[in-house]
């Protein structure tokens, strides 16, 4: 694995450009080219970005965000076909019961805010490992 | 008078007859002796008058037969006269043949011839005729005595006879009269006795008895204390006496109990005002009782409408809160993600020591901010009582390995080795992410506080309805006394170490998701250096 190192390309879905800075320039200071983040600041933006262009390996998506929230772009990409199988982790700062039940019960995995880079990785890592597998 | 009817009849008419046959019965006694003696007496004289007289009528017959009975039939009708008991006499001779008769004399003369020879009636008068003594006879029922003398001569011889017959029919007169006499006499003494045992009678008993009888009714129509007036010193007086003392007795006895019944009617009197006062002071009450109770009652559903709507607003407040915690959660977290993150960052490239070190201090701040902020808002989560939990059912070897597999980074971090020897088999009932939670605040501690060639170990016992699960670390181990506060909130086992990243809340945290999962918490350490064991258990998940 480590001599053909595939380019993995992961969407970021959330709504606070902040967030997205941080997590895409730790990625890249961190683990260089191993990730590319595609930032989308919304679902409409997510949904063209997944239309136009090559499909990322996996979905970071921010619930807690304004017109579109998360469970409705989640509902939008199961829905579709061609996107169904990209393997979803969830991001929110909330705490909501519901919050937790849904993410762990209907995507791959589910990270609480504060989000720490290594964890995230390791999360990531772990997701496309297991999605690989199928 | 019924006292006369019942008293004096009982007593006067038994008394009257006694009397009555007392002296009729003496009176026929004296009557029968007295008739007796003037019989004997009228017989004796009879008897002497006949044999006193006989010799003289038959001389005085014999002198004046031949002179035709010349001044004979006047000296027998003086003789007759001399006794008028003497009714008939008649000069017979032996043989029994009549020769004078006084019953022949018609007008002072008598006939020898008039009738012829007449002879005595029966042999019996004929054979006393011829008797030479003298006879008598009694005829009780033709009331005559009959007495036949004999006549001597001077010679000695018995030439006649002379018949006396005697009236007892003057007896009977005198008896009657005697009879009369008495009768009336007794009569008389009867009367006056009666009248005498009447009078006495009706005065010392009648009249008394009356008195008292009176005095019975008196005393029976209420007039207690009368006094019967009765002075005598008999028994009817002791009576009397006895009476009045009684009537007067019963007299007091009737005023005691006039005065009684009256205290008692006053009293009852009273008691029944009172009773009537406590009745109405009683409706009273039940009527304030019932009001109060309406009052109440209205009280009561106010109470309950505003409690309901308190119960809503705190709900609602408890919502707000819980919102705001989550809220409050975001606000918090979003903006801890590009400290956390991004200082590490520049910290690391930094190559002037001076502000390596400035964004050393930084980082280890923002750190200990991010745990402090993410336990407190974990554990203020858990306290509400608004937390659910999704239960599932799970294989928990697989779902422990997962959770060590994310945190691959804190083990390669502190150098961990971490070893599942937990049974394959074992599935649990519980929320999954609440128990990564659970392991993660767990394996934190363990990795913190380990030394060296630091080791954990995660292993699974199960009983009947729950599953016991251990890590075992071979770190720094606990006193007794740190084991007793360890799952108190804000404590800190090691304080002088002034550990940045310990919040001190990670077993409180532990302690509430195991308790919400129905089971408990506990902590093991031999002692200080030698290793901690925490212990946890679940409930068993159903093996399908």
């Amino acid at each position: 694995m480590r001599g053909r190192r595939i380019m993995k390309k992961i969407m970021l879905v959330d709504d606070e450009k902040d967030q997205i800075f941080f997590i895409k320039t730790s990625f890249e200071n961190l683990f260089g080219t191993e990730y590319t983040i595609i930032p989308a600041e919304s679902g409409e933006k997510c949904f063209e970005l997944l239309q136009n262009n090559e499909l990322p390996h996996l979905i970071l998506l921010d619930i807690m965000m304004p017109k579109m929230n998360g469970w409705e772009v989640f509902d939008r990409l199961r829905a579709n076909p061609a996107w169904k199988d990209i393997p979803i982790i969830f991001l929110t700062a909330r705490t909501d019961e519901f919050a937790e039940q849904a993410g762990a019960l209907i995507a791959e995995d589910y990270i609480k805010k504060p989000i720490e880079i290594k964890e995230l990785k390791t999360r990531i890592d772990n997701v496309l490992r297991k999605a690989r597998k199928h | 008078m019924k006292k006369f009817h019942s008293v004096k009849l009982k007593i006067f008419f038994p008394l009257l007859l006694i009397l009555l046959v007392v002296f009729l019965t003496s009176s026929l006694v004296i009557i029968d002796r007295e008739s007796k003696a003037a019989k004997e007496t009228i017989i004796d004289t009879a008897q002497s008058f006949s044999s006193l007289s006989t010799p003289s009528v038959v001389n005085d017959y014999l002198f004046y037969y031949d002179s035709g009975f010349y001044k004979f039939t006047e000296i027998i009708d003086n003789l007759m006269k001399l006794n008028t008991n003497l009714v008939e006499l008649q000069i017979v001779d032996v043989n029994g043949k009549i020769l004078f008769d006084s019953t022949e004399i018609v007008e002072g003369k008598y006939d020898e011839t008039i009738d012829g020879d007449r002879y005595l009636e029966n042999a019996t008068l004929i054979q006393r005729a011829g008797d030479p003594t003298s006879s008598i006879f009694h005829a009780e029922e033709a009331r005559r005595v009959d007495i036949i003398q004999p006549y001597f001569e001077e010679t000695g011889r018995h030439a006649y006879s002379v018949r006396y017959i005697f009236s007892l029919s003057s007896l009977d007169a005198m008896t009657q009269e005697m009879i009369l006499t008495i009768s009336l006499y007794s009569g008389i003494f009867i009367i006056i006795s009666f009248l005498l045992i009447f009078f006495l009678f009706n005065y010392f008993i009648s009249a008394p008895i009356g008195e008292l009888t009176k005095g019975a009714r008196q005393m029976s129509s209420g007039n207690l204390g009368y006094e019967v007036q009765i002075k005598s010193k008999d028994e009817i007086g002791e009576l009397a006496t006895a009476f009045n003392t009684m009537s007067a007795d019963l007299k007091l006895s009737r005023n005691n109990l006039e005065q009684y019944s009256k205290n008692l009617e006053n009293l009852v009197a009273e008691r029944t005002k009172e009773l009537q006062e406590k009745t109405r002071r009683l409706e009273q009450s039940n009527q304030d009782l019932i009001t109060a109770r309406e009052q109440l009652s209205t009280l009561n559903r106010n109470l309950e409408a505003r409690v309901q709507e308190r119960t809503q607003e705190v709900e609602k407040l408890l919502k707000q809160k819980d919102e705001f915690i989550n809220q409050l959660g975001h606000d918090l977290k979003n903006p801890l993600g590009p400290l956390i993150n991004l200082i590490p960052l520049l910290e690391e490239k930094e190559t002037d020591a001076a502000k390596k070190e400035m964004l050393s201090v930084l980082h280890r701040n923002a750190d200990y901010m991010k745990n402090l902020v993410v336990k407190t808002l974990e554990l203020a989560v858990l306290n509400s009582p608004n937390a659910r939990f999704s239960m599932e059912i799970f294989n928990l070897s697989q779902e422990i390995n997962h959770i060590i597999d994310n945190k691959k980074i804190l083990f390669d971090e502190h150098n961990v080795k971490i070893s599942n020897t937990i049974n394959r088999s074992f599935t649990i009932k519980a929320d999954r992410l609440r128990l990564e939670e659970l392991l993660t605040n767990i394996f934190e501690n363990s990795a913190k506080y380990c030394q060296k060639d630091c080791k954990i170990t995660i292993d699974a016992k199960q009983t009947k309805d729950f599953i016991t699960i251990s890590i075992k670390d071979n770190g720094i181990g606990m006193t007794k006394e740190e084991i007793d506060r360890i799952f108190d909130e804000f404590y800190k086992a090691d304080s002088a170490r002034h550990d940045i990243q310990n919040t001190g809340l990670g077993m409180s945290i532990c302690k509430r998701i195991v308790e919400k999962h129905g089971g408990r918490i506990w902590v093991e350490s031999p002692g200080p250096g030698k290793g901690t064991t925490v212990f946890f258990t679940f409930p068993v998940g159903l093996t399908s």
